[in-house]
């Protein structure tokens, strides 16, 4: 994730941690969906997008599902190589999200991801229903 | 600075001239410039070729990591049970607050 900023001609897209561990998980419902995803992505079709705690939300999922270190340091790797564009969590970023979080009764973590989609006007690709009820931004549910 | 003796076919000579002119430079200018061009053109599409196979192979090496994973509960259902989750002074406050 610490490749130089390049431009890229694809539609912005923001993924939620949801969607990335599907990545790894192919027996996951919705698992094909996100792996297109990522293929239009290598295309440059679509520009993926995260907010910079998704690999550690990927971790943690893998630390609960009794995943070796190794694994998880290789995941990491894999994950940088995928080449998304992660944005930073700043103040900006950070308000915004506290505010959808309070007006629509969300989790910090969850809202963090919706502001992005919003400040880019970005589709925000989901496998999760609590979250894909926002009203903040545009939305697409998986699995 | 190095020279060259370059052939060029039939009219292309012609239109390098007359293109340098419009751009105001000299004919070795003009094909100083279009080489460093091309030479860009070429790194970037190599850069894009890289990229692409680099996130090939990431999209392999999930999934062989993900065939070692031990069986559990789905992505959603971990994340979900996380991100509720309350610091436990605040789900003692919660607790307090329903008795």
């Amino acid at each position: 994730m610490s490749r130089p900023l390049r431009v890229s001609a694809g539609r912005p897209v923001v993924v939620d941690s949801t969607v990335t561990f599907k990545w790894f998980d192919g027996s996951e419902i919705g698992a094909d969906v996100a792996l297109d995803l990522l293929r239009q992505h290598k295309r440059d079709e679509v520009a993926l997008l995260a907010p910079a705690h998704m690999p550690l939300e990927v971790l943690s999922i893998f630390v609960s599902r009794r995943m070796t270190t190794i694994d998880m340091e290789h995941a990491l790797a894999f994950l940088a190589d995928a080449d998304l564009l992660i944005a930073p969590i700043d103040d900006t970023l950070l308000i915004a999200a506290i505010r959808i979080a309070e007006a629509e009764r969300l989790a910090l973590y969850d809202a963090v991801f919706i502001a992005l989609a919003a400040a880019l006007d970005a589709e925000l690709v989901t496998a999760d229903r609590r979250q894909a009820t926002t009203r903040s931004c545009r939305v697409r549910l998986i699995g | 600075m190095g020279k060259a003796n370059i052939s060029f076919p039939e009219g292309m000579l012609e239109e390098i001239d007359r293109r340098a002119a419009q751009a105001g430079t000299t004919r070795s200018g003009f094909i100083q410039e279009a080489t460093a061009t091309y030479i860009a053109r070429l790194d970037a599409d190599a850069e894009r070729e890289e990229r692409r196979k680099r996130i090939e192979r990431a999209m392999v090496g999930m999934r062989e990591i993900g065939k070692r994973m031990p069986p559990g509960p789905d992505g959603v259902t971990i994340l979900r049970q996380m991100r509720d989750a309350l610091p436990e002074w605040l789900a003692e406050e919660a607790r307090d607050d329903d008795e």
